[in-house]
């Protein structure tokens, strides 16, 4: 009875598909004749390669199983799937608590045999994995199978030879680590041969994505927020193989995404009427892995305020002058603490100035026919972010009349 | 193809000779071949070389040698329309940004050879050429053009074998053109040489 109960309870594969890129199976199985509606299921499964009986891996999986029910299995080989032919079977034990009858493994599946790759003609050689996308630092194994009239083949990491290890009689492997960033191009490998044109494939090794730095936001107008940061190295690479890492700002309060067009800036449409306090996510992404930093601040304490402009003397005499400059429309938003800087002769004096609307301040105590050099900027009066630049203005004070 | 046409130089001594530095500059492998070597990083250990020419790239010097003045312009001028516009789809990745300015200086002088090509081929339709002894009879039309060089590699091709096509496609380039220079310097130095 126990040997029929084996052999039911037998899992039944009905797919495994390939990924070459990610070098991964997927298996897809039932169990067929389950005696209950569901149970709690033991599964052990074993992968070969190129022979049933050189067992590369071995794992146990659990799993609830209904009656029917399709099960899913991935496993990553660290080899290119097409060096070899890989071979998979499996077993499975019910280990449900709800029957405790004495538990025994099931027989085991067929071997299921899968082939990425053909082998190859007589004087054909193929290398793999073909145009492989690594992060700089890590390790990758490449291969090569060759046809049965191919002998004394040499392999090359770029322009050095590098030695490898035989896995079957046509098949050798070359495991790297640590593999350096050398060029947007990608990383050489190819063997060969004196007599036989090689074949070979390029390692695109990308530099490590590095989380932005120094992210930071400000307005200068209060209509658009400009954010910066430092991006670290750009990580494209030649061929289509990655483009640069993209960036995108999201905001969580108003749950707006904005996709930047450039690797250290972008602007943010501040809405009328829009929240004072921001939230913002900065993504770095590219192909190979993900990067953010956050920010959390008020508008009104990043008002970076726009040059002061028009500067203009007015009332000007021998002694005094009235200086007046206009400011951007940030002032609706916010008072700003100017600095107005007086130079003559090497002196140089310095004086703040609130200003509500449009700057206005007066010079005395000059002295007649003297040529001042005079600059002002200004910063957001309730929270100090950033200075707007100097702008300077030359004045020339009147002769004092003839007394 | 389209081509600005200058006005032509109307001495056959002169043209020539510009025919000649021209391919001179063309042939250098400086100019294409060596930075896509390095950029691509196919530079090999050892005296040979990363990749040979393909023969169905370029006509060989033998075919070109058989071949009339008025034939050998035509031919020359066919394969840098196919050169061109290969050149422009290289551009866009396989070179360094900073041999993109190199890049630009080889398709200008390709567009001046074509240029003198022209001038040439008018010049000699004005001399009585003899035809090569090698043909039959007069010369009515010019040879057919070389078979067109194939296509730039595909997305589809890997990238390996897509860097070893350019590398094939652009040493048979260079090849070329050192065989139209050696063509062009056992030209006669006159437009009508006497019969020998």
């Amino acid at each position: 009875l126990v040997l029929d109960e084996r052999l039911l309870l037998t899992p039944e594969l009905i797919n495994i598909s390939i990924n070459s890129e990610h070098q991964s199976l997927h298996l897809q199985w039932t169990v067929p004749n389950l005696p209950h509606q569901e149970s709690r299921m033991a599964f052990q499964i074993q992968i070969s390669r190129f022979e049933r009986s050189k067992v590369i891996w071995e794992e146990n999986y659990r799993s609830t199983v209904k009656q029917g029910q399709v099960l899913h299995w991935s496993w990553e080989s660290e080899l290119p799937l097409e060096c070899g032919p890989h071979f998979v079977r499996m077993k499975s034990e019910v280990v449900d608590a709800k029957f405790p009858k004495p538990s025994f493994w099931s027989s085991w599946s067929p071997w299921e045999k899968v082939v990425a790759q053909d082998s190859p003609g007589p004087n054909e050689l193929l290398v793999f994995p073909k145009d492989k996308l690594v992060e700089e630092g890590s390790s990758v194994t490449l291969c090569y199978v060759s046809g049965s009239n191919l002998k004394n083949i040499s392999c090359y990491l770029d322009s050095e030879q590098i030695p490898g290890e035989r896995l079957d009689a046509s098949v050798f492997a070359f495991s790297l680590s640590n593999i350096p960033f050398i060029r947007k191009t990608g990383t050489n490998f190819f063997c060969g041969n004196s007599t036989h044109k090689e074949d070979g494939t390029v390692l695109f090794v990308s530099k490590v994505l590095e989380e932005p730095k120094d992210f930071s936001c400000e307005t200068r107008d209060f209509k658009t927020l400009k954010c910066t940061w430092e991006p670290g190295p750009d990580t494209g690479l030649a061929w289509s193989k990655q483009p640069s890492q993209s960036y995108t700002l999201l905001e969580s309060f108003s749950r707006r995404k904005e996709h930047c067009q450039h690797r250290s800036w972008c602007h943010w449409q501040i809405s009328q009427g829009s929240q004072e306090t921001y939230n913002f996510t900065l993504l770095a992404e590219n192909r190979l892995r993900r990067r953010s930093v956050n920010l959390l601040f008020n508008l009104t304490r990043r008002v970076h305020p726009m040059d002061p402009q028009s500067i203009k003397f007015e009332n000007v005499s021998a002694r005094s002058a009235i200086m007046t400059w206009k400011e951007y429309s940030i002032v609706n938003h916010c008072t700003l603490l100017c600095q107005v800087e007086l130079r003559a002769e090497g002196e140089v004096t310095q004086h703040n100035v609130s200003v509500k609307v449009n700057g206005e301040y007066v010079l005395s105590g000059l002295e007649p026919g003297t040529q001042y050099a005079t600059q002002v900027r200004c910063a957001s009066a309730s929270h100090f972010w950033k200075w707007s630049d100097w702008v300077p203005q030359k004045i020339i004070t009147f002769e004092a009349a003839p007394s | 193809s389209t081509t600005a046409r200058c006005s032509c130089s109307r001495r056959y001594p002169e043209l020539l000779d510009q025919l000649r530095n021209q391919a001179d500059l063309l042939q250098n492998p400086e100019s294409l071949l060596i930075p896509y070597i390095q950029y691509q990083g196919l530079e090999v250990p050892g005296p040979s070389e990363p990749c040979t020419e393909h023969p169905r790239d370029f006509p060989s010097e033998a075919a070109l040698q058989r071949l009339s003045r008025r034939g050998f312009l035509w031919t020359l001028n066919a394969t840098i329309d196919h050169v061109l516009p290969r050149l422009e789809t290289m551009k866009k990745e396989l070179f360094a940004p900073t041999d993109l300015e190199q890049l630009q200086a080889t398709a200008n002088n390709l567009l001046g050879l074509r240029s003198n090509l022209y001038c040439m081929t008018r010049l000699l339709q004005g001399s009585s050429e003899p035809a090569k002894p090698t043909q039959s009879g007069s010369e009515p039309s010019p040879p057919p053009p070389p078979p067109p060089p194939p296509p730039p590699p595909t997305r589809s091709q890997h990238v390996f074998q897509a860097k070893q096509e350019n590398c094939r496609f652009l040493c048979g380039y260079h090849r070329f053109m050192r065989s139209a220079r050696r063509v062009f310097s056992e030209w006669p130095h006159s437009l009508n040489p006497s019969p020998t």
